[in-house]
């Protein structure tokens, strides 16, 4: 069964869609994490044009995004005080990204920069989060086997943060911290996602864990949360300027990622912090390796239509 | 001299009079028909359509069909090697006015039946001439003097590529068939391929040379759903951007109403 995307231009098997926003959403739910990073790309290689595969993605992941959002700020999940301070830098770094973006374009190597920061910044947190996870879960099994979760140790960066002034207690969170820290983080997060040009959910994700100390079923929680308000904010942009939202595209992937979503979010209950990290580290690690691939491997053409701003 | 300029239009038209009345006799007076005359894009379009062309040609003559979509815009990036080992988008320009569909249909090869001049000067070459030569190309840093017709075809190639990937751009020699001065063709239009009026313009070939015969008109226009949101979507894109962005959390949170009961403490 074929649907027409009236934005698109184009006609597509409906389940390959809602299998794909299934997929995706499951991610989403489980990680906390957008999708944006994944389900873009897919959406290409489906053959959808970049320009509407990324602002349609955008849109589509308030929807997953609220839905995981919801089930676990009822769980209890969410830091709402959290949520707004790294939203705030959130903001503000993505408007920094984006001059540094025209910086670079103006002299012709944002192409560059990007793919490069990708690598970089995607091989070094998903290495960091799988060792770290792994020795977790060698720890956890001969020592504790108990149920209480292993969350990472407190870092340098944590301690001198608690010095800092402007000091917040984030209940949630269970941690004390001047708001300076988190706010920062938000920044240089927001910077990354702007030049990279996703939503930046495995990036603050890891960063909430490992540099704040939040508990990780909180990090997901909250960023759930943020990511519900930073792509509302992409969607309407991208709807305004560039009249690249499909809302038959959207509505079909929102079937599929909202579903996937939730089963995502209970099956993330049942998995254990560094298990979930693990897991995540492994998908960073796999797109990572094929931005490499892409890299190194010459393409059959060497024009490809420009890709538009993604999230 | 003042009447003479009276009467030039008088003569034009008593010349193309002629001209077509003596085709229609020639050729039987059905020059081309297109079926479906109107392609409607709704929700749920197949991926392509296919249109049947037919007509009546010269006894003996080959016939090739050119269908060429209204012109679009498109911006390209090109991949080049940087550092000596990796593969990075190192130009962009942007193609203008090239047809988003463009189709040869012919009876035979037409390498065989035109010579490449012939075939330039009707426009029909196997390898898309005409759009190289028709389309303009926009480089967003000036590459250098010498180098830009080459970069100019690099650009058209690959993007012409794309299309032929997209089924978009099609060359099928042996796709016309022809029975008695009369001809038929299927034409696979994908619901890729730009909304708006579409031309098709009939060729005989006999002797190595190309007569136009006739040309038509068919429209692929979107209507329903689909044509309501591409509309909304293009002159009202604030409400549009609102309406997705709401939609996108209501349905978010009736889901996690709807899936979320239980889930919670």
């Amino acid at each position: 069964m074929n649907v027409y995307l009236p934005i698109a231009h184009m006609s597509v098997n409906v389940f390959f869609l809602i299998g794909l926003g299934g997929l995706v959403g499951f991610l989403s739910g489980l990680f906390g994490v957008g999708g944006g990073f994944l389900l873009t790309p897919l959406l290409i290689l489906a053959g959808i044009p970049p320009t509407i595969a990324a602002a349609s993605d955008s849109n589509q992941i308030v929807a997953a995004a609220s839905s995981g959002a919801y089930t676990h700020s009822r769980m209890g999940n969410v830091d709402l005080k959290m949520g707004i301070v790294l939203l705030l830098g959130g903001f503000t770094g993505g408007t920094i990204g984006v001059q540094i973006i025209k910086v670079l374009a103006a002299i012709g190597e944002v192409d560059f920069v990007i793919k490069v920061v990708y690598v970089v910044i995607l091989g070094m947190i998903g290495s960091f989060m799988f060792i770290e996870s792994a020795n977790a879960l060698r720890r956890r099994a001969p020592v504790l086997g108990g149920d209480r979760p292993l969350e990472p140790k407190e870092s340098s960066l944590r301690r001198l943060a608690v010095r800092l002034p402007w000091r917040l207690t984030f209940h949630k969170s269970h941690l004390t911290t001047s708001v300076i820290f988190p706010f920062l983080l938000g920044v240089l997060v927001g910077m990354l996602a702007a030049i990279m040009g996703v939503g930046g959910g495995f990036i603050m994700v890891p960063a909430m864990i490992y540099i704040l100390g939040m508990p990780t079923i909180v990090a997901i929680g909250t960023d759930l949360f943020q990511i519900v308000l930073t792509c509302v904010n992409v969607t309407i942009q991208q709807a305004i300027r560039n009249h690249t939202v499909d809302l038959v595209l959207v509505v079909i992937l929102f079937f599929g990622s909202t579903l996937g979503a939730q089963a995502g979010a209970r099956v993330g209950r049942r998995l254990r912090g560094e298990q979930l990290r693990i897991l995540l580290a492994v998908i960073v690690l796999v797109v990572m390796g094929m931005m490499v691939y892409n890299l190194l491997v010459a393409p059959d053409n060497l024009i490809s239509l420009a890709r538009g701003g993604g999230h | 001299m003042r009447r003479l300029s009276i009467f030039a239009p008088v003569v034009i038209f008593l010349i193309v009079a002629g001209c077509l009345g003596s085709a229609s006799a020639v050729y039987g007076g059905v020059p081309l028909h297109v079926e479906p005359q109107v392609v409607e894009r709704t929700l749920f379009s197949k991926p392509s359509h296919v249109l049947t062309i037919t007509g009546s040609c010269p006894q003996g003559s080959q016939v090739v069909l050119k269908i060429v979509s209204p012109n679009r815009d498109y911006r390209l990036n090109k991949t080049g090697k940087g550092l000596g080992f990796v593969w990075l988008p190192v130009g962009h320009a942007e193609v203008r006015g090239i047809p988003g569909m463009y189709a040869i249909l012919s009876s035979a090869k037409v390498s065989s039946i035109l010579s490449p001049a012939a075939q330039e000067e009707a426009g029909l070459s196997p390898g898309f001439e005409e759009v190289f030569r028709r389309c303009e190309v926009r480089f967003e840093n000036d590459p250098p003097r010498g180098s830009i017709a080459g970069l100019r075809r690099e650009y058209i190639s690959g993007l012409v590529r794309i299309f032929e990937d997209a089924g978009l751009y099609q060359n099928l020699e042996g796709a016309v068939t022809i029975e008695d001065s009369r001809f038929k063709a299927n034409l696979v239009h994908p619901a890729a391929a730009p909304l708006g009026e579409y031309a098709i313009f009939c060729y005989a070939v006999r002797d190595g040379k190309a007569i136009l015969l006739c040309q038509d008109r068919f429209l692929v226009s979107s209507s329903g759903l689909a044509d309501w949101l591409a509309t909304k979507a293009r002159t009202n894109p604030a409400v549009y951007a609102v309406f997705a962005a709401l939609m996108a959390v209501a349905v978010g949170l009736l889901v996690g109403v709807v899936f979320g009961r239980g889930a919670g403490h």
